[in-house]
């Protein structure tokens, strides 16, 4: 590997779950990390896959299984979720694409496994939008934005419909209607993405995006912004996803021409070039070599320090400096914990979402 | 060692640089604070906890601090931080040790889903557990801390934490919550209650804390089985009842008031149907008099 | 046989339960739902439980009929339609066109 400092006691776990053995020492340090990474479901199904909770000493392994099990009753969730949104938008008959999450879960990808994923996100056809919000609120969910300048804000700006949340089982649907490449506001074309979309044969109706869209929406997700927001943890996904689409060789041949066709060449650089830098994965060297012509000008350090500081952000150690960041607002997410319980000892509503990040 | 074994000066030390460890039952938080209020609060409310070296796991990091900017100095704030971030909105100076209290409810009901864990008081008496769920107002911090005056051990005033196989209730003792009439209530019944300054003004009136008796402390370590499951109701004046209460409306009862039910799925509806199944369910309804109320509990207790 | 409808449980083995006193709580994995029945409508939910390949109306309206005080079978056949009707929202049963 390459020159690049130690990131962190987590970036070495998950890229040798093995070591993590009974003479391992840092589980107090490990365990801060991954949660503050959103990465202790994802540690404890390595873990665990590998046979390796059995020894982990007790008091953080309960922190390991509780995780499993929250991970578990999400992905349930997340399956009647999808299954409820299905039976709403079928009398509309229009594709819908599930996006991010909800993607991982129903098509069975290896994110899935151990993410806590607390929205659904799909992805409509733009002239279907309005049919979809109406049936969507028939069906049960409200804007969790009512005041108009949210609203335009979302519509506007994001591109999508402000998160709407169904009433009695409080889960958040995120409707978009289309991808965003950059901070410039460039679309990504949708009907090329709807043309290659894969359908669920256990959810009629639903789709999720192609192997090689999917790989530059997880990419462009990511790198949107240069923002980085959840920076490591994505990385993961991704690279997940270039763990199980790269066995097939087709993937690797279709992907740089269809970056080029999307508009997406400069984030499918990124994620390779970091795939690589942080877990050593290693694309076909004509594809490295195709997207060489994406690469950002030379003396774009910074991007590196961003990645390997949120990669180090989990540390305890680091805490005197957060004081410069905004508060972390735990979102409201998806299991049905009761809500109004869960705010009884607090004298505010404390519990929001994560702040939309930086205007463009 | 225990907290009350740490000198005024190295309990100020720890908290203020690299964090007091102590253990509270099943757990390890490790908290830190600049507020005078924490520190002389820490001292009177977990004298009896054991302190936990670094060399041990902790499995919170918790601290309540000032925020940076005006409000470190003109009308004066705490944040509560969890893990290196700040986890809600800011109280007031004041309030900086009821902030840390929640903080640690909020931590331990977000995260230690090893056990299932349901919004109640729960007590002990010869290895049985009496479990209060009740939502606020319901009379239940009036109600344990009068029991625990009497020699029930203190489990917990706010959460149960149930075992998810062979329903055993686990200890976390910790200072008792009173809020308003029922500050004045307890300090009548319990003059010897080592009970902090009343802190009033935050969003639920006024909140004043009592110590954990240091034997409720030390037997930490030791469970409980079912015993009994009472749903507390407090109208004023009323006079003291305690009528059957169906397993069903009990188990009901613990659903929803249970924070993490559905993490455990299936299983979560089992063991609660099995602790259920293993307790004596009644109503409680009581109008004030704590001596009668305790006298009820002790019969119980003492029922074949 | 247009008046003799078929009844399923919906999902069977995603669904635990207990009694007490005649009355059922019940825990259905396939909607993450926990319900607390009456004893009639727990009563007709555990025949249905009985039955997971399905149950007709006249053979299920005998169980619960058995199980209670007799009453003129047409008012017994409303009150447990209407149960079904309950059920069957609560996405715990549903009627088969067998």
């Amino acid at each position: 590997m390459s020159g690049d400092p130690a990131p962190g006691i987590l970036f070495e776990a998950l890229r040798d779950v093995d070591r993590l053995g009974a003479a391992y020492r840092d589980w107090e340090s490990l365990i801060r990390q991954a949660r503050a990474a959103d990465l202790l479901g994802t540690l404890a199904v390595r873990l665990a896959t590998r046979d390796l909770l059995g020894h982990v000493p007790a008091a953080p392994r309960a922190h390991l299984t509780g995780a499993l099990y929250r991970c578990r009753a999400q992905e349930a969730a997340v399956r009647r979720e999808v299954e409820a949104v299905r039976g709403i938008l079928q009398p509309l008959h229009i594709p819908v694409i599930l996006l991010k999450g909800a993607a991982y879960v129903m098509a069975e990808l290896p994110p899935a496994r151990g993410r806590m994923f607390s929205d659904v996100d799909i992805l409509v056809p733009r002239d279907a939008l309005p049919a979809v919000e109406s049936t969507l609120m028939l069906g049960g969910y409200a804007t969790t934005h009512p005041h108009p300048y949210d609203q335009r804000y979302y519509r506007r700006w994001r591109h999508e419909l402000p998160p709407m949340q169904h009433v009695k089982r409080m889960t958040i649907i995120d409707v978009h209607h289309t991808i965003v490449a950059d901070i410039s506001g460039v679309h990504v074309d949708t009907a090329a993405l709807f043309a290659a979309a894969v359908p669920l044969a256990a959810v009629p109706g639903m789709h999720v995006l192609a192997p090689v869209d999917m790989v530059l929406h997880s990419a462009t997700h990511l790198f949107r912004n240069e923002d980085l927001t959840h920076g490591y943890r994505d990385l993961v996904d991704l690279d997940a996803l270039l763990g199980r689409f790269g066995a097939d060789p087709a993937f690797w041949s279709a992907l740089p021409a269809r970056a080029s066709q999307l508009g997406l060449g400069r984030p499918l650089y990124y994620a390779l070039h970091w795939t690589w830098r942080m877990f050593g994965t290693v694309a076909p060297a004509p594809v490295t070599a195709a997207v060489a012509a994406h690469a950002p000008p030379a003396g774009s350090r910074w991007l590196m320090e961003k990645l390997v500081e949120r990669a180090l952000r989990p540390d305890a150690r680091h805490a005197a400096t957060l004081w410069a960041r905004r508060a972390m607002y735990v979102r409201g997410h998806w299991l049905k914990m009761p809500m109004p319980l869960l705010a009884w000892h607090l004298t505010v509503k404390a519990f929001r979402r994560d702040e939309p990040s930086a205007l463009p | 060692m225990i907290v009350g074994d740490l000198a005024a000066g190295e309990l100020r030390r720890r908290l203020r640089g690299s964090g007091l460890r102590v253990r509270i039952g099943p757990v390890v938080a490790e908290v830190r604070s600049s507020f005078g209020v924490v520190e002389s609060a820490m001292a009177m409310h977990y004298a009896a906890h054991h302190v936990a070296t670094h060399a041990e796991f902790a499995d919170f990091h918790v601290a309540v601090s000032p925020p940076f900017g005006p409000r470190r100095w003109i009308k004066r704030q705490s944040l509560f931080h969890f893990n290196g971030n700040v986890a809600f909105l800011p109280l007031a100076a004041t309030q900086a040790f009821a902030l840390l209290e929640w903080g640690l409810n909020w931590c331990i009901s977000s995260h230690c889903h090893q056990f299932l864990i349901v919004h109640a008081a729960v007590l002990e008496r010869d290895g049985k557990a009496l479990i209060l769920p009740a939502p606020p107002g319901s009379g239940k911090s009036t109600l344990c801390g009068a029991l625990v005056a009497c020699g029930w051990r203190l489990f917990s005033d706010e959460l149960a934490l149930i075992e998810p196989n062979g329903d055993r209730l686990i200890a976390l003792p910790r200072p008792i919550s009173l809020k308003n009439e029922s500050i004045a209530t307890i300090a009548g019944f319990w003059p010897d209650a080592a009970m902090s300054p009343v802190v009033h003004e935050t969003a639920k009136g006024s909140v004043a804390y009592v110590r954990p008796p240091a034997t409720s402390v030390r037997l930490a370590g030791r469970p409980a089985g079912p015993g009994w499951i009472v749903l507390p109701q407090y109208v004023k004046n009323a006079p003291t009842e305690l009528s059957p209460l169906s397993r069903c409306e009990a188990f009901m009862r613990l659903v929803d008031n249970a924070f993490n039910y559905n993490v455990h799925g299936r299983a979560g509806f089992d063991t609660l149907a099995d602790l259920v199944a293993a307790s004596r369910c009644f109503r409680f309804r009581y109008g004030g008099d704590l001596q009668e109320a305790v006298r009820v509990f002790d019969a119980l207790a003492a029922a074949p | 046989m247009h008046d003799d409808p078929m009844w399923c449980p919906v999902a069977p083995d995603a669904v635990a339960w207990r009694e007490w006193e005649g009355e059922v709580v019940l825990y259905n994995h396939a909607t993450g739902d926990t319900h607390h029945l009456d004893p009639f409508g727990g009563s007709v939910m555990l025949s249905l439980l009985r039955h997971p390949g399905g149950i007709r109306m006249r053979a299920l309206l005998q169980e619960i009929s058995a199980g209670f005080e007799t009453e003129p079978i047409a008012q017994l056949a409303g009150d447990v339609e209407r149960v079904l009707a309950d059920l069957a929202r609560l996405h715990l049963a549903v009627r088969t066109t067998a």
